[in-house]
């Protein structure tokens, strides 16, 4: 493997920019908003790397240029001694190190092909050849799962160990501290930022532009303003330094026509015309009116729904308050009783039970009440937070409400307090400023004044209504519009274009990457341009195959993922059609060395059934959670819209069938080692599985498109940030706080989470019981139930049982199951290994 | 209303362990609220945002002298969408404690 041919991939990671780019640039098709609304997109993508309508290899591409946009970014800040340098360091590495990790799994997973565990000595040829095309193969296939391996032992063996050397080489160093090599590789990581243009430091750039004068004078202080200064202003201060700004710089640096270019769209805006002044103060009322009229419209109907739970907690309140005062009652009663007699005790007894009863009644309207309490209290802070996000007046009404609703004088408070809000003074919502020393009217009043205001503000202009805008010549809104149109046309292109556009527009003039215009543009333009790049990546794996199958032969491995990724392209290629279940598993799994013997899948396939396979040897234990995660890839291609199959119903009992056979594999095993406990064996057992996780459950926030990577990609990087954020919060969140090493994790949050936020949930949970394990629950009762039956009957049973079960096809039930596996265990003790089982156990079909 | 501890004696009950000794019924309960716990944070971490965190550090603001928990309150009750995704985390995890019952149960006979 050489080092020479890396240029080829800077060059493929060049294209892959250039797509994106160029999607951006085919959406513009549709209309000039279509630029900027797919440039919102990139940009947005850019930061969540999660966009669930861009295919995989798509997303991965963008989750890389992203970590590479952070590292430059962070360099620069750096340079300009801003502390935010770590932050954006610390998001860049990670970025970077998934690369990294990557690359050097598929150089393991190269080596341990050939060459046993001898992986470590070739970590240094992850950038080879052999390894940057299985990797770019694997990227644009989207068959990543193949090359990390099954999620064995020794794949997180080597995962941890890849993740050490990474550490190792990069972890706490800045920039300059890096070993030359490795400032290289960031330099060209960068360098791919602006495809057509060579490698450069960014934190030259940055000095250039914020020292190189241009001829723009500033009228506040007659200095001339940096090329810095102009291009933050001319695309917005949140821009600069990031992926859209560093091309925009790199070629003012380059091209002087282009920077006279800026400095003059720069002049013009700043010339602003009158009628643009007064039409965009207007336009500015008016929308400020209508903002207005929806937030009084949405508190008034808050408070009203919020004012409402009042009347349940009223009678709540008195359902609790009679029941406790008749429960004391009782109680003295009982108390009051003489001396030990018959009749003494048999009043006492009635006593109780009657006591019991309303203290019953007085509890369960106690929760009642708490419930509805808690509801009240979050609509209403809600609302709070809502209406006045400083906090102006949140404070006093918040303290006036809390803890009081349970109070039998809470209620009245609450129901005065709000009906003051809409009625009196509603200024305690923040909604309108408080005029010093004048009464504000309550919400109602507020919102019929600004319907008022709306309704007015169409009228012709007036010396009463708008003496300024009458005064300067206006007739009406529509003619101000008019006339500001007028002059607005008058503008160069350039002028109109909000900072997204303009960046974009001028990054393809100058790159020549402009699409020619259609005779009928597509509607559906941004639809398209997805399709498109779809077709693109496909393109671009079939060449990528190629040139794996005439230059290198890895072996096993990139074969796997070769046709593991020709699959995966078949589906994206012919996605106006879903496979069926049965074609997916002959297509696809059967095809697959790991699972030839799975032609009998089905959606109805039970845990026996798996376990059978798997005595059968037609299926390798260790392959089972791969095989899970293939069906996880199914259910979420079919959660893309268009699948025959429906997640809930037919894909997620097979994935639980598949997760239970693991289950009991894993309990098998356990019960042989059970023992060392002071438990029973089966509470041992429990306890360990307990601590075991699930192999691999479909993410509950799954999105169509997104891959497993890209989810645990996401929630490592919501994870990271949450850590982030209460990590700075750890003395408060934490008892026990270890010079800044977290320690909330375990029972930490859980302890902040007062009941009042629990309690719903617990409840929702506890009611939420699994139909499979209600119906396996009430079978169960019934076999106890015919245990106890007469003698005569249970001489029976067993053969009874297995007849009822075969007259009942499809349907597997309990004792079926306890028949088959004791007869598997008397044959086990005859045969040696378990023999198949013809029934299944799983949860449904138990509880069947 | 229903408690963290309702909870952890439903997962008990679900794992019929409700009438085991005291000590093991500890053990037990010890595990599961770590694993609540843990669903808890998971949920946590891929639901709260930004704009949750300044709900909280606003709450902090204004009231520096109220105990951090009520911060924590606001914050997740100002969203909906929070409470239902720890929800679903936990309804997820009693499936799969149910599941791991039944497993076990099913080797042992």
């Amino acid at each position: 493997m050489s080092r020479g041919s890396l240029s080829n991939e800077v060059a493929a990671d060049a294209d892959a920019d250039a797509r994106y780019r160029n999607m951006a640039a085919l959406s513009d098709q549709g209309g000039g908003a279509g630029v900027e609304q797919a440039a919102n997109t990139i940009f947005d993508s850019l930061r969540t790397a999660a966009d669930p309508i861009l295919p995989t290899d798509v997303v991965h591409g963008i989750r890389t240029l992203r970590a590479r946009t952070f590292r430059a970014l962070g360099t620069m800040i750096e340079t300009a001694g801003d502390d935010r340098a770590a932050d954006i360091y610390r998001l860049a590495e990670r970025g970077l190190r998934d690369t990294l990790v990557l690359q050097a799994q598929a150089a393991i997973a190269t080596q341990n092909a050939g060459a046993g565990l001898a992986w470590t000595r070739n970590l240094g040829n992850r950038l080879g050849s052999g390894v940057r095309n299985l990797v770019l193969l694997v990227r644009g296939g989207g068959a990543t799962a193949v090359v990390t391996g099954s999620g064995s032992y020794e794949d997180r063996l080597i995962e941890q160990e890849v993740e050490r050397q990474i550490d190792l080489r990069f972890a706490g160093l800045t920039f300059d501290q890096m070993a030359p090599e490795d400032q290289a590789l960031i330099r060209q990581q960068v360098g791919r930022l602006a495809p057509n243009f060579i490698a450069f430091d960014p934190r030259n750039l940055m000095q250039w532009a914020a020292n190189e004068p241009s001829t723009v004078i500033d009228a506040t202080t007659g200095n001339s303003l940096s090329y810095y200064r102009l291009v933050e202003v001319l695309v917005g201060g949140d821009y600069i330094g990031s992926k859209h700004t560093l091309p925009v710089l790199s070629l003012m640096q380059k091209d002087p026509a282009y920077r006279a270019r800026l400095e003059e769209i720069y002049n013009e805006r700043a010339a602003e015309q009158p009628v643009q002044l007064a039409y965009n103060r207007v336009r500015r009322e008016r929308s400020d009116q209508d903002t207005q009229k929806t937030r009084i419209e949405t508190m008034i109907q808050q408070i009203e729904g919020a004012l409402q739970s009042m009347s349940q907690i009223r009678e709540q309140q008195s359902i609790y308050i009679s029941n406790r005062d008749d429960a004391a009652a009782k109680t003295a009663e009982k108390t009051a009783l003489g001396p030990v007699t018959a009749a003494n005790n048999q009043a006492r007894k009635e006593l109780e039970a009657s006591e019991r009863a309303y203290k019953q009644a007085a509890n369960t309207a106690s929760s009642n009440l708490t419930r509805l309490v808690g509801d009240v209290k979050g609509k209403y802070r809600r609302l709070l937070l809502a209406a006045s996000p400083s906090g102006t007046a949140f404070p006093s009404i918040l303290k006036m409400a809390a803890g009081t609703l349970s109070k039998p004088t809470g209620p009245d408070n609450f129901v005065n307090t709000f009906q003051k809000l809409l009625d009196v003074n509603g200024s305690n919502l923040g909604i309108q400023p408080v005029p010093t020393g004048a009464a504000t009217p309550g919400l109602r009043d507020q919102l019929d004044q600004v319907k008022d205001a709306i309704e007015m503000r169409n009228e012709p202009y007036s010396p009463t209504n708008q003496p300024d805008l009458y005064a300067e010549g206006y007739k009406d809104f529509d003619d101000l519009k008019r006339k500001n149109d007028t002059a607005s046309s008058a503008r160069s292109t350039d002028y109109v274009l909000t900072p997204h556009q303009l960046t974009y527009n001028v990054i393809y003039r100058q790159l020549r990457v402009q699409i020619p215009p259609q005779a009928n543009p597509p509607n559906n333009a941004h639809r398209l341009a997805v399709e498109n790049a779809q077709k693109q990546a496909i393109m671009e794996t079939f060449l990528l195959m190629d040139r794996v199958e005439s230059d290198m032969d890895e072996g096993s491995t990139v074969r796997e993922a070769r046709r593991l990724s020709a699959n995966r392209i078949m589906r994206l290629m012919d996605s106006g059609k879903r496979l069926s279940f049965k074609e997916f598993v002959e297509d696809n799994l059967a095809e697959q060395d790991l699972y030839k013997g799975l032609k009998g899948l089905t959606l109805k396939t039970t845990a026996n059934e798996v376990l059978q396979m798997i005595r059968e040897e037609r299926l390798k234990e260790e392959h089972l959670p791969e095989l899970m995660r293939q069906i996880e890839l199914l259910g979420q291609d079919q959660l893309e819209g268009s699948g025959k199959l429906n997640l809930e119903e037919d894909i997620r009992p097979l994935h639980r069938q598949l997760q239970l056979a693991w289950y009991r594999l894993r309990a098998e095993s356990m019960l042989k080692e059970a023992g060392k406990t002071g438990l029973t064996n089966r509470e041992e057992v429990i306890l360990n599985m307990l601590k075991e996780k699930a192999p691999e459950a479909i993410p509950p926030d799954a999105q169509p498109g997104m891959a497993p990577l890209a989810v645990a990609t996401r929630r490592e990087s919501r994870r990271r940030r949450f850590f982030d954020a209460i990590k700075a919060k750890i003395q408060e969140l934490g008892p026990d706080s270890d010079d800044g090493k977290l320690q909330t994790r375990r029972l930490g949050i859980l302890q902040q989470i007062p009941s009042l936020v629990l309690g719903d949930m617990v409840y929702n949970v506890v009611a939420n019981i699994p139909d499979w394990w209600r119906r396996r629950r009430k079978r169960k009762e019934a076999a106890a139930a015919a245990s106890t039956a007469p003698a005569t009957e249970e001489t029976t049973s067993e053969t009874t049982t297995v007849t009822q079960v075969e007259a009942e096809p499809g349907e597997d039930t309990e004792e079926s199951n306890v028949v088959s596996l004791n007869q598997e265990k008397k044959k086990k003790k005859k045969k040696g290994p378990r023999p198949p089982s013809p029934s299944g156990d799983a949860p449904e079909a138990l509880a069947a | 209303m229903l408690t963290f501890a309702d909870l952890i004696h439903t997962f008990l009950d679900d794992l019929g362990l409700t009438k085991a000794s005291q000590s093991v019924q500890k053990i037990f309960g010890l595990r599961l609220a770590e694993l609540v716990d843990e669903q808890i944070e998971e949920a946590l971490v891929d639901t709260l945002t930004d704009e949750d965190w300044k709900t909280y550090e606003d709450y902090r603001t204004m009231h520096p002298n109220t105990p951090s928990d009520e911060a924590l309150t606001t914050m997740l009750m100002s969203r909906p969408q929070i409470r239902e995704v720890i929800e679903k985390q936990l309804i997820a995890l009693r499936e799969d404690i149910l599941m791991k019952g039944a497993a076990v149960e099913d080797e042992m006979k």
